[in-house]
């Protein structure tokens, strides 16, 4: 093999091959591969080690802790930082597709550990929690974020003519200027304002929600209205959980949306027991959090076999 | 969430089961020059489908052809420890850039870390272009489709900075 730096011809295209071949080859495609590939032996060679190549952990290791990375190569479109151990499956999915003949349209979808920051296209400022879900549109007479699943906060842009409405299945909220948090979780969807006012629909209702005000929809259809507690709401925004007087099942619910490995809590006398503490996003993945939540509770940690994490009563 | 992941696996399964029919002449180029004198590629292939077919996959497959050159390898250093020799006798280079083996030799070991090292460092040295299509595509995990929408280049140019990067990434991973 020569010394140079660059690359054969067939080298380049043997990565080209490899790439069409993960999508799918066609069948006239598949016959000139298979062509191709016969045409030299290095060729296959120059595949295995391609391919290989593309399995390597993408950065460099960070040393001692590389718990917190900062991208900023996506620079002026999004700050996104990921609190996540190395070991964290993290992805920020992003797809902008110009303005034209489809509306301008924003779709991003969070891992776990990752909180994004996002700048939208009208100027209002939206803030995605881990393991969430959403699509904004921009029209001329409207701004809509579909929220599929998980949590955001949004500061928006104050603008009379497009009502901003975040659509969050059961549950839709509407604002012309206002700051407000929409969480749509598999058991319950819920609204907390914290500036202005919004307007919510749930299950059909309507109703008006001030500053410090929150509407909750429980997966039966429950709905109730709960005071919104300033420092509680958005606080994964800055990477921290604030429980007051939270059920065990509540807390670790949160605490899954950051950890690799998911905590579960079965005994239902446990699961709603109370407890209140402030918890950084960035511990939530550590070995050591199972073990504070037991001692917190009272109870033990264990492992099953399927690799869940349990606390259990601890027995007398 | 049990279901789910049974679903998930299925959908791998047949995905890399297509990946293997695309590149089937690729790997029995691979097995061809690696197989001990009498042996037939298409055998080796065939255990390797039956493998695929069949056997547990990990939970996620980070690139179906890596997985299915490697699953080779693995096969063909089983046929060698069957014959009672040694792969290194044989001289048939394994690559392999993150070494799960935990039989392997602290010879392998290093290399594997050398190289690893060689391909970090190697990325930071790649054109402008051609280092944030593949951070795109592989650090950010997006579809050529993905990062094509994102940068506003076409899908083949994406394809052909992204191909060279690859290309020159391994040649200078495997410099030596």
């Amino acid at each position: 093999m020569s010394r140079s730096d660059t690359p054969s011809t067939d080298e380049v295209v043997a990565a080209e091959w490899l790439l069409r071949i993960e999508d799918g080859l066609a069948p006239d495609e598949q016959r000139e591969f298979a062509q191709w590939i016969e045409g030299d032996p290095g060729r296959a060679e120059a595949m295995a080690r391609q391919a290989v190549l593309m399995t390597a952990p993408a950065a460099r290791p960070e040393a001692p802790s590389p718990r917190v990375r900062r991208r900023s190569w996506r620079g002026p479109i999004a700050a996104s930082l990921a609190a996540a151990a190395a070991a964290m499956t993290f992805s920020v999915l992003l797809v902008l597709r110009p303005a034209g003949t489809a509306p301008a349209q924003l779709q991003l979808a969070t891992g776990i550990g990752a909180v994004n920051e996002q700048l939208l296209s009208d100027t209002s400022r939206l803030w995605i929690d881990a393991r969430t879900d959403v699509t904004f549109r921009a029209e001329a007479k409207s701004r809509v974020l579909e929220l599929e699943t998980g949590r955001i906060y949004v500061e928006v842009e104050r603008d009379p003519q497009r009502p901003f409405t975040v659509s969050a299945g059961a549950i839709e909220a509407t604002a012309v200027g206002t700051a407000f948090e929409v969480t749509r979780f598999p058991g319950y969807s819920q609204v907390q304002v914290t500036e202005g006012r919004v307007r919510v629909v749930a299950n059909e209702a309507e109703r008006l929600l001030a500053a410090g005000e929150s509407l909750r929809l429980d997966a039966d259809g429950t709905i109730r209205t709960l005071a919104a507690e300033p420092d509680q709401v958005g606080g994964w925004r800055s990477y921290r959980l604030t429980f007051r007087g939270a059920r065990l099942a509540d807390v670790i619910d949160e605490m899954n949306r950051y950890r690799s490995r998911p905590l579960a809590v079965e005994d239902p006398e446990l699961a709603s027991q109370a407890i209140s503490g402030v918890f950084p996003v960035t511990e939530a993945d550590e070995p050591a959090t199972p073990d504070l939540l037991a001692a917190a509770t009272g109870s033990v940690v264990s492992e099953t076999a399927d690799r869940r994490i349990i606390l259990s009563p601890a027995s007398n | 969430m049990a279901d789910d992941g049974q679903f998930t696996d299925e959908a791998q399964r047949r995905e890399l089961m297509a990946v293997m029919r695309s590149l089937e002449p690729a790997l029995r180029a691979f097995l061809r020059t690696r197989l001990p004198d009498g042996l037939d590629p298409d055998d080796v292939l065939q255990d390797l489908a039956v493998r695929v077919i069949s056997a547990r996959l990990p939970e996620k497959i980070e690139n179906r052809s890596a997985f299915l050159f490697s699953a080779a390898s693995n096969l063909l250093t089983d046929l060698y420890r069957q014959r009672g020799s040694r792969k290194s006798e044989h001289h048939v280079p394994i690559y392999d850039l993150d070494l799960k083996d935990p039989s392997a030799g602290p010879e392998e070991l290093w290399d594997s870390r050398l190289r690893l090292d060689r391909a970090q460092r190697a990325v930071l040295q790649l054109p402008d272009d051609q280092r944030r299509i593949f951070e795109l595509y592989r650090g950010e995990g997006l579809t050529l489709q993905q990062t094509a929408d994102e940068t506003g280049l076409t899908v083949p140019r994406v394809r052909k900075l992204l191909a060279t990067a690859i290309a020159t990434l391994a040649r200078r991973v495997w410099s030596d």
